[in-house]
């Protein structure tokens, strides 16, 4: 009986890969819960929700998971496309908050419009076709007109150009920001896009010469998403271990320090 | 003594809260809540009828918002230094203007207890040299303390070197640093009194939230 390797490869990636988001998203949730500042507060609140698309991309995308997964990932794909620019743009923004003089990182804002605007454009032209074809299951990729697969190829095209730029001003952001941890959590997010884009587009010219592994080794992409987003979400906030602590001596209501004096 | 806003905190430092004629620093990391602590101390200070002064690198918008955020009336504000909204200007490019400000609006209002808050001591220690920047404090704290006035400032930890902080920490009279710790799989907000002029060494962490209602802070046990 012939050993699948590859698939079985594919599997411990998946679930090594989903533990890491899991514990990340679980990070997250705490971070949203204990920190004060809103800036801080909406990064975590942000990347938790950021994380759960991407936990759900993965598990999506396995086609194996009973009433989770689509046929072809479709679903995750659509909510990653929705979670993604937003993402990146207020952590941009949170960067450029942090940034004493409030630069305007490669014209992000300026550009961002734009993007939004060719994004939106993009899809509303896709969901018109798709309603006039009267083809109303699937999504753009698997639509029967011959303008679906050309303007999901357009539309994915655009979502790379838009995580390229948002990685890179994302790094660049960080160099920028004095506030040392923002820099810190954007450039591990940076970081994390990038794996991103490599999940997204490696499998394409290996696949070619050699159908299957390119799509096993696009996981490590994920993978890498994965670890840097854990990473990020870490870095939102150093931590200190309880067993350096003592323990107060004075209780509410009992005598204060000052009066013990 | 100089109530803190925050009755569970005044408890703590002797039921009174900041020394008279002091300065403290507040040293957490971004987004624990350090400038909470600082609302309150304005806010507690605007209802006992005391000067207060706000100088931020923010806007006025910012500050009102997050102050609205945490349940603090915006009815009664302070007097504002800050980048945009106010009538005096925060340029971090400046720093013998921000001082010259604070100690001119002090000095205006001589008849009263001044309460003075304020978030630029980091972007300055990013900015400046390390050096400057420690004779600039030490004039800075002397001179407000010659008037009745107490001085809040915050501190980022994580954006300075370790040697940095701690020689800024021994400007201030009080020092209280908040931090965030792993318990298990658990995140506790906790902070401590590192010094505090007229203290004996405070031993222990205390716990803190904050919420719309108030911000608390017990005691942290085993």
């Amino acid at each position: 009986m012939a050993v699948d390797y590859l698939g079985a490869g594919d599997l411990l990636v998946s679930i090594a890969t989903l533990l890491i988001l899991v514990f990340a998203l679980y990070r997250a949730i705490e971070f949203d819960r204990v920190l004060v500042g809103a800036t801080y507060k909406g990064r975590a609140k942000w990347t938790a929700i950021f994380l759960a698309s991407v936990a759900f991309l993965l598990v999506d995308s396995t086609g194996e998971i009973p009433y989770l997964s689509s046929d072809q990932g479709n679903t995750g794909f659509a909510l990653i496309t929705l979670a993604l620019p937003l993402f990146i743009n207020g952590n941009v923004r949170a960067a450029q908050e942090t940034d004493f003089f409030h630069r305007d990182t490669l014209h992000w804002r300026a550009l961002w419009k734009a993007n939004v605007a060719a994004l939106v454009c993009i899809l509303a032209i896709g969901v018109s076709v798709i309603l006039l074809s009267g083809y109303v299951p699937g999504t753009l990729s698997t639509s029967s007109t011959s303008w679906g697969p050309a303007l999901a190829s357009l539309y994915f095209f655009v979502l790379i150009i838009e995580s390229i730029y948002g990685t890179v001003t994302l790094i660049v952001a960080a160099r920028r920001s004095q506030d040392r941890t923002m820099g810190r959590f954007v450039r591990m997010l940076g970081l994390s896009l990038l794996g991103l884009v490599l999940f997204f587009t490696v499998w394409i010219p290996i696949d070619y010469f050699a159908p299957g592994v390119g799509d096993f080794l696009s996981y490590f992409g994920f993978v890498m998403a994965a670890y840097y987003l854990y990473r990020a979400v870490m870095s939102l906030s150093p931590l200190g271990k309880t067993e350096k602590l003592g323990v107060t001596t004075v209780a509410p209501g009992t005598t204060s320090m000052r009066n013990s004096l | 003594m100089v109530s803190t806003g925050v009755p569970s905190l005044d408890h703590i430092l002797g039921d009174d809260g900041y020394p008279d004629r002091s300065s403290v620093l507040i040293v957490g990391p971004p987004g624990i809540g350090k400038e909470v602590l600082g609302y309150w101390f304005i806010r507690s200070g605007l209802i006992q009828g005391d000067y207060c002064l706000y100088t931020t690198h923010r806007p006025v918008t910012d500050i009102l918002r997050d102050m609205k955020g945490v349940g603090i009336s915006t009815e009664r504000v302070p007097e504002w230094i800050s980048s945009s909204g106010s009538p005096v200007k925060c340029d971090l490019k400046d720093i013998a203007s921000i001082s010259f400000n604070i100690k001119e609006a002090v000095h205006r209002n001589r008849g009263r207890r001044a309460r003075v808050a304020t978030d630029v001591l980091s972007p300055l220690l990013v900015l400046n040299p390390l050096e400057s920047m420690y004779s600039y404090w030490s004039q800075l704290l002397s001179d407000i303390k010659q008037q009745d006035a107490v001085l809040f400032a915050l501190a980022e930890d994580g954006m300075h070197p370790q040697n940095t902080l701690t020689t800024m920490e021994q400007l201030f009279d009080g020092v209280i640093e908040m931090k965030l710790y792993e318990e298990g799989l658990a995140i506790t907000p906790l902070f401590r009194v590192k010094k505090m002029v007229g203290l004996p060494p405070l031993q222990g962490y205390f716990r803190f939230s904050v919420s719309s209602t108030g911000m608390e802070v017990v005691p942290h046990g085993r």
